[in-house]
């Protein structure tokens, strides 16, 4: 997916996802990364270990939720125990409208794209 | 490698790693034959490049180094190729026939900023020629595949067998063992008005 033609305005790098892993119910929060573009978002989000089958993406208003199981579990280290984790779950709003029938998703080398365009909302100005 | 010593870069925030019980610096100098290995497990800033630079340059002049061999990543978010690409950059023409013997295409046009830009800046003021390869990687995520492209290039180039089957195996793992360093690393890179190190644009 690229966007050759269009200006990069903004990135917003991912925030402390390793913080928000859910320990208890073994959901890890996954890196994620926000570039805006004139027309469009652009929302990646890391998912190793998964496959294009286990992903769900759904809409909310503006925010976009990514859900994904891995192929296998993980287990890592938290709070001096070892903890077994099963899926990836993360929830981004982003700031301003989207349009959810055009946006589009690809996923490769377990990274997810998903193209967002922008919703135009105004109306013409009668110039007199 | 045997672990033979390590740097101390005034005005790092303090941090030491243990394992096996054993207490490691963050920056550490390993050696094996005539090859030295400088790691570091903590990131740091522009400003702490510097002072890194001139202690590394220090070192290698003390054991009349020949040559600098360093790894770094280029921003590449639309990678064209399954496989990352590796470019070589050099700051003494005695180098460059590395470049054309390992055939590295060279880095061309572009700018560098923050870290490497320090690292680079320092070494090119001195004898000791550096050689940088840039792995095309992405900006935000850990990515095991570019470093390990870079390695394997590092090695013909030290002219040593790297294996790495057993790394490959564990590619999707290391990525979720990494979000925590990437984190520190972008932090790190975002307290100081910089933004992380880009090439292309």
């Amino acid at each position: 997916m690229r966007d050759d033609n269009t200006i990069e305005l903004r990135i917003t790098p991912p925030i402390i996802s390793s913080l928000f892993d859910d320990v208890e119910h073994g959901v890890l929060s996954p890196l994620s990364c926000l570039r805006e573009f004139d027309h469009h978002w652009i929302l990646e989000f890391d998912l190793p270990l998964v496959s294009k089958k286990d992903i769900k993406v759904t809409f909310d208003g503006n925010s976009i939720n990514v859900e994904a199981k891995l192929k296998e579990k993980y287990s890592e280290e938290k709070l001096g125990k070892f903890t077994k984790f099963e899926y990836f779950k993360k929830s981004i709003t982003l700031p301003g409208k989207i349009d959810s029938k055009k946006t589009i998703a690809k996923f490769q080398n377990g990274r997810l794209v998903i193209k967002i365009p922008k919703k135009v909302m105004g109306h013409h100005i009668k110039i007199e | 490698m045997k672990n033979i010593g390590e740097i101390e870069v005034s005005d790092l925030p303090s941090s030491l790693f243990v394992e096996g019980g054993e207490i490691l610096a963050p920056i550490r100098i390993y050696k094996k034959n005539n090859i030295f290995a400088i790691i570091s497990d903590v990131p740091f800033d522009q400003y702490l490049a510097e002072d890194f630079a001139h202690a590394v340059h220090a070192f290698c002049k003390e054991n009349q180094m020949k040559k600098i061999v360093f790894i770094s990543g280029m921003e590449s978010i639309n990678q064209k190729k399954d496989e990352p690409e590796i470019f070589g950059l050099v700051t003494h023409k005695t180098l460059e026939s590395l470049l054309y013997n390992y055939k590295i295409p060279k880095f061309l046009d572009g700018s560098i900023f923050g870290t490497d830009a320090t690292i680079i800046s320092v070494f090119r003021k001195t004898k000791i020629p550096l050689l940088v390869l840039y792995a095309e990687c992405h900006p935000f995520f850990p990515d095991p595949k570019a470093s390990i492209t870079a390695i394997v290039i590092l090695a013909k180039i030290l002219n040593v067998k790297v294996d790495t089957s057993e790394i490959q195996k564990r590619l999707d793992k290391i990525r979720i063992q990494h979000r925590n360093l990437m984190e520190e690393t972008l932090r790190s890179l975002q307290e100081k008005p910089v933004k992380a190190p880009q090439i292309y644009r």
